[in-house]
């Protein structure tokens, strides 16, 4: 018989089983409960509901008294769809009246499932590539620095160059991901513009993690975590400036927690340095004609709480006209590629994708900017296979056009 | 004792006796009650603190007792009221999803806080100061201000208990699928109040208390009024439908740490806490 172990949760994820009211709030503003309506193991209510009940079942007065009841291999079956079709985009968490801290709920959930080998095979593909590749793609580190390759002007000491003032953490998808070599290209750009002190870990740097924390595989990820650490101790900068908002929010967050220390850095995502280069009047931008919708990332927006800098930057170009989408800030719509789903559950991550993109499509907007890489992938390849003409930029790029 | 003063203990008229005895089904009610609340809380201690896997169960109630009376001696202790009655009590998040929502959680939940408050001020007052005259008017069930406030307490949980109904089975809000669970809470909550309306305007006529007075009480007042042309044997009914009353508060207290009820005592904890944390950030 499976044992739900109630230690795989903290003690206040096992009061907040029972904090949930039953609203059922969250099924309203859940991304892939909307897509597959037919599913209700997917929406948070139901997960808490079911975990609660396994937990009762096998340590609640009556498994006490009576002895621990089973949980039959359907009922987690159904339980680990659920779980692992979640974008732990946390819309669920902002909505949800009792407060509940959802997401990390989520993550404990997918650690526990891991514990008990109820994840989904291609999570044990994805711990293969990134522990032995150190990247989400399974490409040779060595290459990270690959989309400098066709860049008209590559700025110097990019490739580990050991007491620069910053290190541009480019992430996975940036590094590997053709579609997306533009972000990193305008950054560095942009940077050398602002003669900004910039270096990169070049095949020094490992995927920061969160690909397999939000798999529920935190425990493989932290030699990865250290190393990176490390690494960027060494090289003695000042400050880290990721353009990935799930790799700012891990070494924001998760990577003091690893340590159990202050990392000795300061962690900045791209969109908070560019508007610190722009108040501080080091960045000169012409004006440009477009009118643009934002996309607010789920790691940079509700799990970060970055909303009005990306807003800022964007209203601090000349010509440029920002419209909002009927979801937006703390509700905005997830773009599907989070949560590892695009794995799990390819069609339902595409399903949210086509709905963002067709949010965007209502404003009017030509283009819709983001901040981050694997949404400006995700919503790429959304309004490639619905035909939406819309381009999608990374703020980045935005930025790089109105550079004088 | 949920909603107003009353004690575990019952008249015996059912049975012919006189005196007062000790009522063993409110009392193995109670027993259910401590040991399904034991047992949760014996669950959330085999939780990990954060950052902290290998602490011991006295490290973990250290850290539980730190985390719930911490606010109440630091410098912070108004600020943590002010969050505890916004978030706990108020339901700000609540207010700010939806008015018509918290509307209806709002007369269910907050007629009920306001009669647990009332209730457990004339108990300790009965205990005491007995003499008292503000504990002699609210024990006094004839009193115009007592009597007027239950009722009035009780008119609104009902009418909140009847929106969630209409909510839940006549509109189909598709937020709220409902489970077994969902109408048991609601069932034994709706048939507390009917009942519980009932045994008042029973009350006022085996009492004889002239309508002056009972029309304060006016929801019993009302029943009266109606069940008063059957002319049947009051004073004998009174206790039957008093025990019944009684028996399905001790069902909803036994019921109550199994059920979705829990999210009354620990909801308020965690949106207090969650507040604070996003006040901190």
């Amino acid at each position: 018989m499976l044992t739900v172990d109630p230690s795989a949760f903290t003690i206040q994820q096992l009061i907040e089983l029972d904090a949930c009211t039953r609203c059922g709030e969250c099924r309203l503003w859940c991304p892939t409960f909307a897509e597959k309506k037919a599913v209700e193991a997917i929406t948070p209510f139901k997960k808490i509901d079911s975990l609660r009940s396994y937990l009762r079942r096998q340590h609640g007065l009556l498994a006490r008294i009576l002895g621990p009841r089973p949980v039959s291999d359907e009922e987690l079956g159904s339980y680990a769809e659920g779980v692992y079709n979640c974008t732990l985009c946390a819309r669920c968490y902002e909505v949800c009246p009792a407060g509940i801290d959802l997401r990390s709920l989520w993550i404990a959930m997918r650690e526990q499932l891991v514990d008990l080998g109820l994840h989904p095979e291609p999570m044990n593909r994805l711990r293969d590539t990134v522990t032995t590749s150190y990247n989400i793609s399974g490409d040779a580190n060595e290459n990270r620095l690959g989309w400098t390759a066709n860049m008209a002007q590559v700025p110097k000491g990019l490739e580990r160059r050991q007491g620069a003032e910053t290190v541009y953490f480019m992430g996975c998808v940036a590094a590997f991901y053709p579609m997306v070599y533009s972000l990193p290209q305008s950054f560095v750009t942009i940077m050398s513009k602002a003669s900004v002190d910039v270096t990169t870990m070049g095949g020094d740097e490992h995927c920061c993690g969160f690909p397999l924390i939000i798999a529920g595989m935190r425990g493989d990820a932290q030699a990865m975590m250290r190393h990176n650490i490390e690494t960027v101790r060494q090289m003695g900068a000042k400050r880290l400036v990721a353009s990935c908002p799930s790799c700012y929010h891990t070494w924001k967050h998760d990577y003091p927690d690893c340590l159990g220390e202050e990392l000795g850095f300061q962690v900045l995502h791209e969109t908070e340095y560019l508007l610190e280069l722009l108040m501080s009047g080091r960045l000169d931008l012409k004006p440009v004609d477009r009118v643009v919708t934002y996309h607010d990332p789920c790691d940079l927006g509700r799990n970060s709480g970055i909303y009005e800098q990306p807003r800022q930057i964007i209203q601090a170009i000349p010509g440029v006209t920002l419209v909002e989408m009927k979801d937006n800030r703390e509700l905005a719509l997830c773009c599907g590629g989070g949560g590892d789903v695009e794995m799990a559950d390819v069609e339902t991550a595409h399903a949210v994708g086509h709905r963002r993109m067709e949010q965007a499509q209502e404003t009017g907007a030509k283009y819709v900017v983001t901040a981050c890489q694997q949404c400006k992938r995700t919503l790429l390849g959304a309004a490639r296979r619905q035909k939406i003409r819309i381009r999608t930029l990374d703020i980045s790029e935005l930025v790089m056009e109105a550079l004088k | 004792m949920l909603c107003h003063d009353a004690t575990p203990t019952v008249s015996v008229a059912l049975s012919g006796d006189t005196g007062v005895r000790t009522d063993w089904l409110s009392i193995i009610g109670l027993l259910i009650f401590a040991a399904g609340m034991l047992s949760n809380f014996s669950l959330y201690l085999k939780g990990k603190l954060p950052g902290r896997p290998e602490a011991n169960t006295a490290q973990k109630i250290a850290y539980l007792a730190s985390r719930a009376l911490g606010p109440l001696f630091s410098r912070r202790v108004l600020s943590w009221v002010g969050t505890a009655v916004t978030e706990g009590v108020f339901l700000r998040r609540t207010w700010r999803r939806g008015k018509g929502r918290w509307a209806v959680h709002a007369l269910i939940f907050l007629p009920l806080l306001a009669r647990l408050i009332l209730g457990i001020a004339t108990w300790l007052g009965m205990v005491i100061w007995p003499a008292a005259d503000w504990v002699q008017t609210l024990a006094n069930k004839d009193a115009l201000v007592t009597a007027f406030f239950y009722d009035l307490m009780t008119a609104l949980t009902l009418l909140g208990v009847l929106l969630a109904l209409v909510r839940r089975f006549i509109i189909h809000d598709r937020r709220l699928p409902t489970f077994a669970q969902d109408r048991i809470a609601l069932g034994i909550l709706g048939a507390i109040i009917l009942v519980g309306i009932l045994t008042e305007g029973i009350r006022l006529l085996s009492a004889g208390t002239p309508p002056t007075l009972a029309i304060h009480s006016f929801l019993g007042y009302g029943t009266a009024m109606i069940l008063r042309p059957l002319d049947l044997a009051w004073t004998s009914i009174y206790p039957a439908i008093w025990y019944i009353h009684a028996l399905l508060a001790v069902a909803l207290i036994a019921y109550f740490p199994f059920s979705k009820f829990m999210h009354i005592l620990v909801t308020p904890l965690i949106t207090s806490s969650d507040a604070a944390r996003k006040r901190r950030d």
